[in-house]
């Protein structure tokens, strides 16, 4: 009597874990995914300027930066009380199609304070404000962001580099695109400051 | 004799429900897209022009709730590659201050081959010179019912078109409100 | 044996089938994106909205043109190619929204908003029906994408569920040039 009321408890113990299974590994996996995206991340590859940087889209040389109150590539000035952050890079458009989406390439990791939230891309070729980069055919740009004079800004400043990965089909229409930007690398530039004027 | 060939009992067989089901389909399907289809096929009726109502290019007519008269259609200039330059004055009596502010109006010249020339963009130099040489504002249909006009009140419209120098006799102006889509009124200038 | 057998070949049969049909279907924004209209150059093409004739191609290395009493001078790191097309709307005023020279190995280059101060810059132009008119479509493309091209021309920017033509560009209505001035070229 006993072992057969034993071998019933064995046999439900049995089913029951079969059935709890999964919710069981569903558990396991959310923690230890919780787990791994609490752990300080790793830490992002370090580039230097004049060496070719992959980001997703585009392929980028970062030349130089410079702080001035210079006027722009095209004559224009900013505002007044204003000062510019200017980063020198040679862009690439490693993707298919035509495109003049690099306005979010470029942060800064210590963000500097004041700074303007999107930068004005000049093709210095021309003088002109960037309209958009034809793939496979590089060009040297300037980004340009505003801040207020009397902002403070370190000698040398971190450029993180941010790309995105391409998926040939994405989710909502099955299109072809560039999504989930992420950090690619730093770039630690000196900040090549003008005394005022040109 | 017997009763071997007496009638069979008449026993109702139960109803067949499936068949009666399929025959209720092609009624129930085409009900139910009707039901479906009635505000898409509203909007896209709305956004289209359908229905016209031809007038007397010289006398006034209503639509969605102004009078509309056309004033003048006059060709200003021709361009030496051929194309004219017509300017189009139309006015309009507020008669429903609601329906006519509902913007844009959309006025055309539409030739009898079925070509149409949309207003320009831009008022051309020469269109610009006559206005500004008859003190005109020359405002064009969204513009001028920016106010908000009152009942009662006269509306003046001006367009510039640029067409075949050849089609301009030969045009009829088109005008259509969303508030009268599909409706459409028709200005014909040949009967 | 025999009846299990077919059986289950013919459910295995059935699987390769529909999993090929759900591999090769479309996407939603292939099937609700351009309708493409095959072309040569020389001939008017009829799209929806608009036809076109692309009358010869250019390249050259710099471009040059006078626009509001300035004077422009392109160069690239690539070659410019510049289209000379006849275009009109029919039947109801249209623009040219899209201009793309899609390469032999499939690269885009869209029509440069570099030169778009260029008098005869087709793209954005109202066309009227019944005045063809001659404009230029300026692109800025590299070195091998200049032969065995097509252009794809469209009345929106992105088409969808309209007309895209593709015109293919022989060599012949090909030229070259070192310098173009672009007012020469009406």
């Amino acid at each position: 009597m006993a072992t057969m009321a034993f071998a019933a408890l064995r046999r439900s113990l049995a089913s029951k874990l079969a059935i709890g299974i999964g919710g069981l590994l569903a558990l396991g996996l959310t923690t230890a995914q919780t787990l791994r995206e609490a752990m300080p991340p790793a830490s992002l590859p370090v580039a230097r300027a004049e060496q070719p940087i992959e980001a997703g889209r585009w392929q980028l040389v970062i030349r130089n930066a410079g702080l001035d109150k210079a006027p722009r590539p095209d004559g224009s000035r900013g505002r007044p009380g204003m000062k510019a952050l200017s980063v020198d890079l040679d862009l690439m458009n490693r993707s298919s199609e035509s495109s003049n989406a690099f306005s979010r390439i470029l942060s800064f990791a210590p963000p500097i304070a004041g700074l303007s939230p999107s930068p004005t891309a000049y093709l210095l070729r021309d003088g002109a404000i960037l309209g958009a980069l034809q793939p496979g055919l590089p060009e040297r740009i300037r980004m340009v962001w505003d801040l207020p004079e009397a902002a403070a800004i370190p000698e040398t400043i971190r450029v993180v580099v941010t790309g995105e990965t391409f998926k040939p089909r994405d989710n909502l229409l099955a299109a072809p695109g560039w999504f989930n930007p992420k950090p690619i690398a730093a770039v630690t530039l000196p900040l090549r400051s003008e005394s005022s004027g040109s | 004799m017997t009763d071997a060939t007496a009638a069979p009992p008449i026993a109702k067989s139960p109803p067949n429900w499936r068949r009666r089901c399929l025959w209720a389909l092609p009624v129930i399907l085409p009900l139910a897209l009707f039901v479906q289809a009635r505000e898409p096929v509203s909007t896209w009726a709305g956004a289209n022009e359908l229905f016209v109502e031809r007038t007397p290019f010289d006398r006034p007519a209503t639509l969605a709730g102004a009078e509309w008269r056309v004033v003048s259609l006059q060709r200003v200039a021709e361009r030496p590659d051929g194309s004219a330059v017509a300017l189009l004055r139309i006015e309009a009596k507020v008669l429903d201050a609601q329906a006519v502010a509902q913007p844009p109006c959309r006025i055309a010249l539409l030739a009898p081959d079925g070509r149409r020339w949309q207003p320009a963009f831009l008022t051309p130099n020469e269109a610009r010179r006559v206005l500004s040489r008859d003190k005109d504002e020359g405002k064009s249909c969204g513009p001028a019912f920016l106010g908000k006009p009152p009942v009662g009140a006269t509306v003046a419209i001006t367009e510039s078109f640029i067409l075949p120098a050849a089609a301009f006799a030969t045009a009829d102006v088109t005008l259509s409100l969303p508030a009268s889509r599909p409706r459409y009124l028709r200005f014909a200038r040949t009967n | 044996m025999i009846r299990i057998l077919t059986r289950v070949v013919a459910l295995a049969i059935a699987a390769l089938l529909l999993f090929a049909l759900q591999q090769t279907t479309p996407g939603y924004s292939e099937i609700t994106g351009p309708i493409t209209q095959q072309g040569v150059a020389g001939t008017r093409i009829n799209a929806r909205s608009f036809t076109l004739r692309v009358e010869k191609v250019v390249l050259a290395e710099r471009l040059r043109w006078q626009a509001f009493g300035r004077s422009y001078d392109r160069d690239t790191g690539g070659l410019w190619a510049v289209a000379l097309v006849e275009a009109e709307g029919t039947p109801s005023t249209a623009t040219l929204g899209g201009a793309v020279w899609q390469a032999a190995s499939g690269l885009r280059f869209e029509a440069s908003q570099r030169a778009e101060q260029a008098g005869g810059f087709l793209r954005g132009k109202r066309l009227e029906p019944g005045l063809p008119q001659r404009g230029l479509l300026i692109f800025e493309i590299g070195r091998d994408a200049a032969r065995g091209a097509a252009l794809l021309v469209s009345e929106s920017r992105w088409p969808r569920l309209d007309t895209q033509l593709r015109i293919a560009l022989p060599d012949d209505r090909i030229e070259q040039a070192e310098t173009l001035d672009l007012d020469t070229l009406k």
